[in-house]
């Protein structure tokens, strides 16, 4: 591990849903900045819910996340806007804008310093240029021009890697980034998504259900059974004995 | 017969049970409500024969042929009827735009504003764009002003629910991937929610605006301009091959709208 | 930090990128309609001082309408209840007419050719003149009275019933008419056994759509003097009757929207 300098804090989250399903049962850990947390674990775990929560997306029931810094729970409005743009995020179902070219997907990532300019999607040229050479970084020079529904599963997905890293993120969430993709495409986005956030120092917390691209990928591994962390450790630690641990709830439920 | 066979045979006819019960039940009351509809209006068929022949003579003797030497008396009510559709579907759309948005339970997180949207549009929807020209005329006068706000406030109701409709079912992922970069909610509006709805809006206004045409050729008939009043004053004048003259005017206007809408809506949903 | 140098000079990059002639395209669009939105508001006389006019003495007007004239109930309940008649035979015979005139209009079933075209012409005739003017035409025949409203419907629905009937005709299978005429059944017997049970479900969505619509119309028939409820709006406006006219609005809107809920389950039941 590089530095041991802590970026994101996570306190006793807690989040339950209206309905009354618990989904985090009071979830603590750090993220050193600069690593690569991969959070494994089944699926309805509360991985998706643990990312949501850290950019604001789903709000907390208790307990504190703090980013850089800043405490998340109870942002708002313009103040949770500027924590957005520091934190990147990637969909499993990409939510890229597929009726917009590739080029204008990525400078969405750089909407938040626009205001009324980014209203009407006039950007400067200088992050237009910047845009085209991130895109060029993923590979996908020669589909700048295309309009995103013409793209492969795996080219959106990179698409979606380009807007994030526009926004010149301090950390980037990938909420099972490749759980839609075959498992070609899959390797290849992963590969991506690692060579981008070292080149650009990003910190990463990606969230999998594969443990061999966790153990592939990963600086550190968290595993989240029914809303509680099981496991914490590099690559190395996560055994056979630890992964049947992991998983070993999910096939009692069933 | 075998019992196997009898067995299939109850089972044929059980499954046709529930189907033809409810068929039955349907036919049973669609009888009672048309003869309840045929005792309530005095409709009666000896009038229905004694109306045929006045209608064919009717038909005959007094619409045919047009008087087509009267074109020129149309042309500007047809104009008029153009313009009233026109400028009745611009302010439609710019005023359902607010409405649907307001009224998509997506976009808009306060219930309150919700059910206050979808309430407004469903009731301009409800009442006619006639019973609306009825109004207007009352209050700013007859000619094409009323029913130009007529035409406007009846299609309002339909887009903002139509276009609310469309708004609720684009994909959200897309709308909170635009949030999670920190979008404001304007810009997630015209990034993100803006390129899905668009082609269901160029529909719904391009069919709204054929609508209008047939809303804008009746409004007259109330007073409130356009090809109706011309039709209604020739009418009145017993000018019947005059009348019939304005009826092809609307039809042709009906034919060649519907026709030049159809082919712009294509070519504007294709560069799309 | 990897550098991925700029395979295009900024002039190619530029025109890569660059949406101006999609701009532009849709900018013509928008000068045009625009102008032709101000060329139409001053054709027919309209500007902003006519409209602070007008809104102002249309909330004079609303301010008046208030309360409205519940005392007119009793007199407007049979008018409505006879609005609604009016739908019912109108869209009844609408349909009994575009279910029998589609079978010789229909491509794939009609006895003679030539008579599918005249028929659709026909339908398209009948749709696109407003069923307002339809009234109007069979009151000067037949005179004043729901008689000219029910025909008026009638026609006009033949005209929308037609053509979707005699298109879902033309695309059931051929396979279903070929197999029924080859076991030697009439044409009577291939329509209404082969024909009919295919195409059940769009007739009667479109004929509970076109219930919809004619309920919309027949609330209004009688300001032309087609019978109904439409009368009383006209009567009312002309008086300066205005708790009243409000009266007959809310009346015409419970009729509609009661009709909806109606058509609403009905169609539900259907699928």
């Amino acid at each position: 591990m590089k530095q041991k300098d802590v970026l994101i804090k996570i306190s006793d989250l807690k989040k339950s849903f209206p309905g009354g399903t618990e989904a985090l049962k009071g979830v603590s850990f750090d993220v050193y900045r600069g690593e690569l947390l991969v959070i494994v674990g089944a699926s309805g775990a509360g991985k998706s819910t643990l990312l949501r929560c850290i950019n604001g997306l789903s709000a907390i029931s208790s307990g504190s996340i703090v980013v850089d810094g800043i405490e998340v729970n109870g942002l708002k409005g313009k103040k949770l806007r500027q924590l957005r743009t520091d934190v990147g995020m990637i969909f499993q179902s990409f939510n890229i804008v597929n009726r917009k070219r590739v080029i204008d997907n990525a400078l969405h990532g750089r909407l938040a310093y626009y205001g009324l300019r980014g209203v009407l999607g006039l950007y400067s040229f200088e992050d237009k240029k910047k845009a085209f050479e991130i895109l060029a970084r993923l590979d996908l020079e020669k589909q700048v021009a295309k309009r995103a529904d013409q793209l492969s599963g795996g080219q959106k997905q990179r698409v979606a890697i380009a807007r994030a890293i526009m926004q010149e993120p301090k950390v980037l969430l990938a909420d099972e980034p490749v759980a839609s993709l075959d498992p070609g495409a899959s390797s290849k986005v992963l590969g991506y998504l690692h060579k981008i956030c070292q080149e650009e120092d990003i910190t990463a917390i990606v969230s999998l259900h594969q443990i061999d691209y966790a153990r592939n990928y990963a600086d550190r591994i968290i595993g989240l059974t029914e809303g509680v962390v099981t496991f914490e450790g590099g690559p190395e630690d996560l055994d056979d004995e630890a992964i049947q641990e992991l998983y070993f709830n999910e096939e009692e439920e069933e | 017969m075998d019992r196997n066979m009898e067995n299939n045979l109850a089972q044929l006819k059980k499954s046709r049970r529930p189907g033809q019960l409810r068929l039955l039940f349907a036919i049973i009351l669609v009888i009672v409500a048309v003869i309840w509809s045929w005792a309530g209006t005095g409709f009666s068929i000896p009038a229905i024969m004694r109306g045929v022949p006045r209608i064919y003579n009717f038909i005959i003797d007094d619409l045919i042929p047009p008087r087509f030497d009267s074109w020129q008396k149309f042309l500007n009510p047809t104009l008029q009827t153009l313009y009233m559709a026109y400028v009745g579907a611009i302010f439609a759309i710019i005023l359902s735009l607010g409405l649907g948005i307001i009224s998509a339970n997506n976009l808009i997180s306060n219930r309150l504003i919700v059910y206050l949207g979808r309430g407004i549009s469903s009731f301009l929807r409800a009442v006619p764009a006639v019973a609306w020209a009825v109004i207007l005329v009352a209050a700013v006068g007859l000619g094409p002003f009323a029913g130009t706000i007529a035409i406007a406030l009846g299609g309002a109701g339909m887009l903002g629910k139509t276009y609310a409709d469309s708004l609720e079912e684009i994909d959200m992922g897309q709308v909170e991937a635009l949030k999670a970069v920190g979008a404001s909610w304007f810009q997630v509006l015209t990034q993100a929610v803006l390129p899905q709805f668009l082609p269901d809006f160029f529909t719904w206004s391009f069919y709204r605006f054929d609508l209008n045409i047939r809303s804008a050729a009746v409004v007259g008939l109330v007073g409130a301009g356009g090809l109706g009043f011309s039709l209604d004053t020739a009418i009145r004048l017993f000018q019947f091959r005059e009348a019939t003259m304005g009826i092809l005017w609307i039809f042709g206007l009906i034919l060649i709208v519907e026709f030049i809408t159809a082919k712009s809506r294509d070519k504007i949903l294709e560069g799309l | 930090m990897k550098k991925v140098n700029n395979p295009l000079n900024e002039k190619e990059f530029k025109a890569l990128i660059s949406k101006r002639k999609d701009n532009l395209f849709y900018l013509i669009i928008l000068i045009f309609m625009t102008f032709f939105l101000f060329f139409s508001l001053s054709q027919m006389n309209i500007n902003p001082a006519r409209v602070i006019r007008g809104f102002s003495t249309l909330s004079d007007l609303i301010k008046n309408m208030f309360p409205p004239d519940f005392g007119q109930l009793s007199r407007l309940w049979p008018l409505a209840i006879e609005s609604i008649q009016i739908a019912i035979l109108g869209t009844v015979l609408g349909i009994i007419f575009s279910i029998t005139l589609s079978m010789f209009a229909a491509k794939n079933l009609t006895p003679i050719p030539g008579l599918g075209v005249i028929l659709k012409g026909f339908f398209a005739f009948t749709r696109a003149v407003p069923a307002l003017v339809w009234a109007l035409l069979f009151i000067t025949a037949v005179g004043l009275g729901t008689l000219p409203g029910i025909l008026a419907l009638g026609v006009n629905s033949i005209g929308m019933l037609g053509k979707v009937f005699s298109e879902s005709f033309e695309n059931i299978n051929k396979a279903t008419i070929e197999g029924l005429n080859s076991t030697g059944a009439s044409r009577m017997q291939v329509f209404f056994q082969g024909v009919v049970p295919e195409t059940i479900p769009i007739i009667l969505s479109w004929s509970l759509f076109r219930f919809d619509i004619n309920i919309r119309y027949s609330s209004i028939l009688g300001v032309v003097g087609a019978g109904g409820i439409g009368w009383e709006l006209v009567r009312a406006s002309r008086m300066r009757d205005y708790p009243a006219l409000l009266m007959v609005i809310l009346v015409i809107l419970v009729m509609v929207y009661a009709v909806e809920q109606f058509t609403g389950y009905a169609r539900r039941v259907v699928r």
